[in-house]
């Protein structure tokens, strides 16, 4: 593990690198505060910083505080080494974000033990960390295609509605329906129905490019946000995607299977700013229109009335 | 107050030292040597902070000779820094004057004594 000595004075930070590369550590060594701040929240920082209070520059102290506004993750954990040894400016060290305190001259057996104490503490956070990431990816993403689910990809086309509103780009929304998709279900069961949806989702991510969206919105239904779009090449980027489910049969532990798709496509610069709601309104009618019109196609939404059915 | 250079005489216990080297004896060879290069720096960085009225300089130098000391529980050194580096803080450049002398005579026989200390090394 990384761990950043800051001591102005040569022969204290020596002995700290010293030791602490005995212990197994990989030592990076500083001789003032402004440069220990810098390295502690650069990319890949030492995950624990030993500091002396008095040096040039930043202090330890206001190096503590800095890192803990400036770097609230990955946790840093800090360790003040100090001649200061009064119950105020031990409070002061600590007050300040440094998660533990050692007079000097101090003992290395102690030092070395509250080094693992760090570590410890360290590994805890970074457990937390994954489990808490881990349950953000499910909360946001379906847990069959792992494609975000619905509420993930609403809130990312209001945000996306805003974002190319006030930049006066454009955003196209399409909300694609599996044609048939019950006969798929009911002729060979759901599990070669959630085959047939895994590979579905699969071809969509596939076609759109790495800054687009692709979502479940429903048991079948897909939503797409693709951004800075071309306004006259929305209806060619809805082809291509119905295309790429139709192209090809999707293998199943049953066979390979047709499917096809129909497709409601929208694009923002024709419209006004609308909310979410209305503007996914919109697209389900042109979608219901792709539908009615024989399905397996894709349909421009225009503006016209408002949508009533919210 | 006037302080006798001989109540800081130093009395360096090598066991101790050591201790806190984790028994490296190379790493104490290593760290006086150190010392010995670093203080006369510090001592003259000193006295040309405190003749060019740099209370801060002077204090920042005396806390760095304060903290190398310490490294080997020098206490005699640690204390002559320790009251020079209050001076510098009060900006009592005539204490200061003082304790310089003092500090200068206390480092002059803490480093033969730490010379002495990698050459008992036991064999």
């Amino acid at each position: 593990m990384k761990v950043l000595v800051a001591d102005d004075e040569l022969i204290s930070r020596r002995k700290l690198q010293a030791l602490l590369t005995t212990w197994g550590y990989e030592v990076v060594s500083v001789e003032d505060g402004n440069a220990a701040f810098e390295l502690l929240k650069a990319p890949n920082a030492p995950r624990i910083g030993l500091l002396d209070w008095v040096m040039p520059g930043k202090n330890g102290v206001d190096v503590c505080r800095a890192i803990r506004r400036d770097r609230p993750e990955p946790y840093t954990y800090m360790l003040l080494l100090t001649a200061k040894d009064a119950k105020e400016n031990i409070v002061e060290g600590l007050e300040s974000g440094a998660d533990d305190y050692l007079i000097k001259p101090w003992d290395p057996d102690e030092l070395r033990a509250r080094l693992r104490t760090g570590q410890r503490i360290l590994q805890l956070e970074d457990r937390l960390v994954e489990a808490r990431e881990t349950m953000r990816f499910k909360a946001t993403h379906d847990h069959l295609t792992f494609l975000l689910n619905r509420g993930a990809i609403v809130d990312l086309l209001e945000r996306e509605l805003v974002r190319t509103f006030r930049e006066k780009g454009c955003t196209i929304v399409m909300l694609s329906d599996l044609d048939h998709f019950k006969n798929v279900n009911d002729t060979y069961g759901h599990l070669v129905g959630d085959e047939v949806l895994q590979e579905t989702a699969r071809r969509l991510l596939g076609s759109v490019r790495s800054y687009d969206f692709v979502g479940r919105y429903g048991g079948e239904e897909f939503l797409m946000v693709l951004n800075n779009c071309d306004t006259s090449q929305a209806m060619l980027r809805a082809e291509e995607l119905r295309k790429a489910v139709e192209n090809r049969p999707i293998q199943t532990s049953r066979g390979p299977l047709s499917a096809t798709m129909s497709i409601g496509v929208l694009s923002s610069r024709d419209w006004d700013h609308r909310k979410a709601a209305e503007i996914l309104c919109e697209v389900d009618a042109a979608l219901y229109r792709a539908k009615a019109s024989g399905r397996n196609r894709s349909e421009l939404a225009r503006p016209n009335a408002p949508c009533n059915a919210l | 107050m006037v302080r006798s250079p001989s109540q800081y005489g130093e009395n360096l216990d090598r066991a101790s030292i050591l201790k806190r080297l984790e028994g490296n004896q190379e790493l104490l060879t290593e760290l006086v040597q150190l010392f010995l290069g670093e203080a006369p720096q510090l001592i003259e960085a000193m006295r040309n902070a405190l003749q060019q009225g740099d209370m801060q300089g002077l204090g920042r130098s005396a806390h760095s000779m304060k903290g190398a000391a310490s490294n080997f529980s020098a206490y005699g050194t640690v204390n002559a820094a320790s009251q020079l580096e209050n001076d510098a803080k009060n900006e009592d450049s005539e204490s200061a004057k003082a304790s310089l002398v003092t500090l200068e005579v206390v480092v002059e026989r803490l480093l033969p004594e730490l010379e002495n200390l990698c050459q008992e090394s036991p064999k």
